[in-house]
């Protein structure tokens, strides 16, 4: 894989983008499941001001907005070395592991339409690494 | 005008973020350093293409609570089209086939995914009329 985004790579390839570009992916998962562990259990409905203290205080936000600082950086190193209609369309990945992982983690489901989904998705990320 | 606030132009100012985001640190590779920390926070079209997507998060986050996920979702599509045909256009980018079919191929997902929420929210709305009704 790491040989196929190679080729891909801009003539001033520098092997440790794919490095980056990884961690900007999984960054960007463990991003978004600190949100929902920021806000799980918690209704906005009934309580709204409780609510937001009780996510203001949690580590799990703090973390996710560290997270998405970091991740801002990377991604701009990304952009700076990738086509925007090459590292644009793969980052859609993140689509699929967080559904997968909402199912690992959070119990979500998963039903035949999110399965076909995810496969189409994980597909468009072959296309675009390989092809 | 819903529609326009909650999901056209959070799709606008995220694909006009990424756009400024690209010309401003595609000219030169950034290297692993404090330099590019220091460029990142400080140059006006990298802060701007931020300000951009961060509105354009807020405003999506607003809509998710006013439309339906499976309402929404379908709508990024837009996203990927005008990136994708936007950097061959705009950028000058070689977008060969394989780009525009992985195009195809997230877009036709995002649909499907979609089509789960709907069936999702028919069978809680069925669960529910089945309660409530002897």
């Amino acid at each position: 894989m790491i040989i196929s985004l190679d080729l891909l790579a801009d003539s001033n390839f520098n092997k440790h983008v794919v490095y980056i570009l990884v961690t900007a992916l999984l960054l960007r998962i463990l991003m978004d499941l600190c949100f929902k562990l920021s806000v799980q259990g918690v209704s906005f409905e009934s309580q709204p001001l409780k609510s937001a203290m009780i996510i203001l205080k949690s580590p799990a936000l703090w973390a996710a907005i560290v997270m998405a600082t970091v991740n801002f950086w990377l991604w701009a190193m990304v952009l700076s070395y990738y086509d925007l209609s090459f590292a644009y369309p793969l980052f859609s990945i993140c689509f699929a592991l967080i559904m997968i992982s909402g199912r690992i983690f959070f119990n979500e489901s998963l039903d035949a339409y999110k399965l076909v989904g995810i496969g189409c998705i994980l597909a468009s990320s072959a296309v675009l690494v390989l092809g | 005008m819903r529609i326009f606030l909650y999901i056209i132009m959070p799709i606008i100012t995220t694909v006009c973020g990424e756009f400024l985001l690209k010309i401003a640190v595609g000219s030169t590779p950034l290297s692993f350093g404090w330099d590019t920390l220091v460029l990142l926070y400080t140059s006006p079209l990298i802060l701007a293409g931020v300000a951009l997507i961060l509105l354009s998060a807020t405003l999506w986050v607003m809509g998710m609570s006013r439309f339906q996920l499976s309402f929404m979702y379908p709508f990024l599509s837009i996203n990927y089209v005008i990136i994708v045909v936007g950097s061959e256009w705009l950028l000058g980018e070689d977008v060969r086939l394989n780009r525009y079919i992985a195009m195809g191929l997230i877009i036709v997902g995002l649909v499907i995914i979609s089509k789960s929420n709907n069936r999702q929210i028919q069978e809680t709305a069925k669960e529910i009329s089945n309660d409530t009704t002897p």
